[in-house]
This record gives structure tokens, sequence and C-alpha cells, in this order.
């Protein structure tokens, strides 16, 4: 099966992983970072991903960018997620997208590598008031990932 | 099963402080920091899924 992500630079020290969507539109740099947002009693990070902007100093994830490689950017992501639970098996994963469309781009990679995922990693989602265990095909406001 | 192999790891790790300093400025994060925790807060996750 061909590989279909992209390389990435991880940047250990604050757990950046950054890496380029190159497309139709150019080269643009992707930045996802971890950050613990929760020590007790378990310890959660926040997963963040934007386009990183060099004129404003700012990462941004309401940008469409339209660079025709959105399976490969969310394959490289997920691939993201892999690599920080390998050096934080205790971590829990907090995701979130800055709109209802953002965050179902995160259930669409989750859906996508679901077999292995679902394997590797107890997957839970918000949706109408509660927690309950991921399910393809329904569109969570947030999702709480953990490997196994 | 779908790509199988679609999730090996390809990190390369950079430890660049200059590029560090730049993305811990970056206000998108805090931003996003906020409002995960406030979410949190707000919907908290039950025990039985933190074991």
């Amino acid at each position: 099966m061909k590989e279909d992500k992209y390389e990435y630079n991880r940047i250990p020290e604050e757990f950046y992983y950054e890496f380029f969507s190159e497309g139709p539109k150019g080269k643009i740099k992707k930045l996802i970072r971890y950050k613990l947002i929760s020590e007790s009693p378990d310890h959660i990070f926040n997963l963040s991903f934007g386009d990183w902007n060099e004129k404003t100093f700012d990462a941004d994830d309401s940008i469409t960018t339209n660079n025709k490689d959105r399976q490969k950017v969310l394959a490289t992501v997920a691939d993201t997620v892999l690599d920080f639970t390998q050096l934080h098996p205790e971590a829990f994963i907090f995701a979130q997208g800055s709109t209802l469309s953002r965050t179902r781009l995160y259930q669409m990679g989750i859906s996508a590598y679901w077999g292995e995922i679902g394997g590797l990693f107890r997957v839970i989602g918000y949706i109408n008031g509660e927690w309950k265990p991921f399910r393809k095909g329904i569109n969570y406001q947030a999702f709480l990932i953990k490997r196994k | 099963m779908k790509n199988k192999k679609g999730l090996e790891k390809r990190a390369v790790d950079d430890s660049n402080t200059e590029k560090l300093a730049k993305y811990a400025k970056a206000p998108y994060f805090t931003k996003k920091d906020k409002k995960a925790m406030e979410f949190l807060q707000k919907h908290p996750i039950p025990a039985k899924f933190l074991k």
C-alpha cells in the first residue's frame, strides 16, 4: 500500500510537530501541539492543529487550505498521535476543532483509520450532553483518546 | 484492514529554540487551550472513562 502522509519534525521539549502540506496552493506549514491542560486525576493533553502564518507569527485552524491533500494531512496528524502516545502512553488527548466542521475533520480522521486506531486506542466522544464510546458516523463535539 | 501501514512513525527531532520561542508566543494555542479547559470544566469526563 502506498504511504500517504508527510514526514514531520518534532520539537520534543514542548510537544510540537510540524510538517508541510504540498499541493496546488503551494507549500503550507502545518503545526500540531500537545499541551498538558490537566494533571489531576489524569494527564490530559490538548491537541491543537493549524496552519502556521509566518507574517502574523500565529497558527490558525479556520483556514480552508484547499491544497487537495486533506487525507494525507489527516493521516499525518493521526501519525503524530501515535508518536506522541508512544512517548506518553499515560496521556489522554483532548481534541476539538475551532468549529463543528473542524471537529468533524478530526472525526473523519479517526473514522478513516478506525481499523487501526480502534485496536490501539480507547476513544470517547462528547455528544448531546454525554461522553460516550466512539462510533463511526456520529458527529461528536469533542474527543478524548488514550492508548489501551 | 484499511491502511495498515498508514500510521507508521516518521518523526525527526528538531530542537530549535528560536522556533520554539516563536511558536510558544502564538495566541492561537493559548486560545485553544483555554477553550479546551473551559469545555472540560463544563463537561467533565466521567471517571469510568479515565481508568
